[in-house]
């Protein structure tokens, strides 16, 4: 009887734990990732397209550097989403598309800060 | 993580809750039609639990939806005989007087060795010693063995066993449950008077008490106050 107990203390103070530490994982490097693409919609509108490239490739560094422990996290199907919206943008801003750029970025930047909000303990996620 | 198991819970409470307004019939031998709605809700709670994508109703809809389509076949099946021959079946009969009735068995689609072995498991052996068997609406088998092989009762005897009622619990777990002591006509004194034969002096040491209709109590006392 007292082992239960102890087992079952154990194991929900674990999942508040990862849960708590998962959000705020979560939502820092989303807040991170979204950061670091902030300048391209404006240089994209100068058509400074050698700037915009690079600072997609930065941030292309930092998503695979995060990708890992997402995967773990949330669900892989936004994981792929985040991936294939990436590729389209670079691609845009490749072929100088600035209309397209610019709504493929509105897209990655809403796509990337939702997905803390979908982990957050609340009562709109739980039903 | 606790988004899943905040739902993995309301949907557990919710499954525990509809399993147990459906009645005891669903946790033993099940109809047909209960049995689909059993594995029918087990599948429509997991999913949910673990998909945060799925709205937690589109799981608890379809669930109270399977128990009100059970409790209103279980309330035709209960008024209506007709209903009921149609939602659960009819029994078959097996073995008439002794005799395999082949077409019936055929029907049933129960072999000889099913049979056998559901004979074995009541104790029967021999298939000579069965007057009749029943194979009954949820699958069991209920068998009459022949009237030379039938368990000796005390009327064959010419016995008059004394009556002894239904022993009921009066302390479970150092608890008195004066419900069952009320009905048996005795009191808390009396109990504690009881109790001091087996040298007991506290209701809390008794791990379970129990007496039947002719006064006889059973006392175990708790291991550590021994």
């Amino acid at each position: 009887m007292k082992d239960s107990v102890i087992i079952l203390i154990v194991l929900l103070v674990f999942i508040i734990g990862l849960d708590v530490y998962s959000y705020y994982y979560l939502k820092n490097t989303a807040a991170d990732i979204s950061r670091s693409i902030e300048e391209l919609p404006e240089t994209i509108n100068r058509e400074d397209w050698d700037k915009a490239y690079s600072s997609l490739a930065r941030t292309t560094k930092k998503w695979s550097s995060v990708k890992g422990v997402w995967a773990v996290l949330i669900n892989h199907d936004e994981i792929d989403n985040i991936d294939m919206i990436l590729a389209r943008l670079k691609s845009f801003v490749k072929y100088k598309d600035v209309n397209e750029s610019v709504a493929e970025y509105r897209e990655f930047k809403e796509v990337v800060e939702h997905v803390p909000e979908s982990q957050r303990f609340s009562l709109v996620n739980i039903f | 993580m606790l988004v899943i198991f905040i739902r993995a819970l309301i949907l557990y409470a919710l499954v525990a809750i509809v399993m147990r307004v459906m009645g005891k019939q669903q946790i033993g031998e099940l109809q047909p039609y209960e049995l689909v709605v059993a594995v029918m809700i087990a599948d429509l709670g997991a999913v949910p639990m673990q998909n945060t994508g799925i709205p937690l109703l589109a799981g608890i809809i379809p669930i109270l939806t399977l128990l009100i389509s059970q409790l209103a076949l279980s309330y035709i099946s209960m008024k209506s005989l007709k209903g009921r021959e149609i939602i659960c079946g009819t029994p078959t009969v097996l073995v008439e007087k002794g005799k395999l009735l082949e077409e019936s068995m055929r029907k049933e689609r129960y072999n000889i060795t099913d049979l056998l072995e559901a004979l074995r498991n009541q104790g029967y052996y021999n298939i000579a010693d069965i007057e009749y068997a029943i194979l009954e609406t949820d699958g069991a088998l209920s068998v009459i063995p022949k009237v030379e092989k039938r368990p000796v009762t005390p009327e064959d005897l010419n016995l008059k066993p004394e009556y002894e009622g239904l022993p009921l619990p009066v302390i479970l777990d150092g608890e008195v449950n004066y419900k069952s002591l009320a009905k048996l006509g005795k009191d808390h004194p009396w109990l504690l008077s009881q109790l001091k034969s087996y040298n007991i002096n506290n209701i809390s040491d008794v791990l379970l008490a129990s007496l039947d209709e002719n006064g006889n109590l059973f006392v175990q006392a708790k291991e550590d106050t021994k």
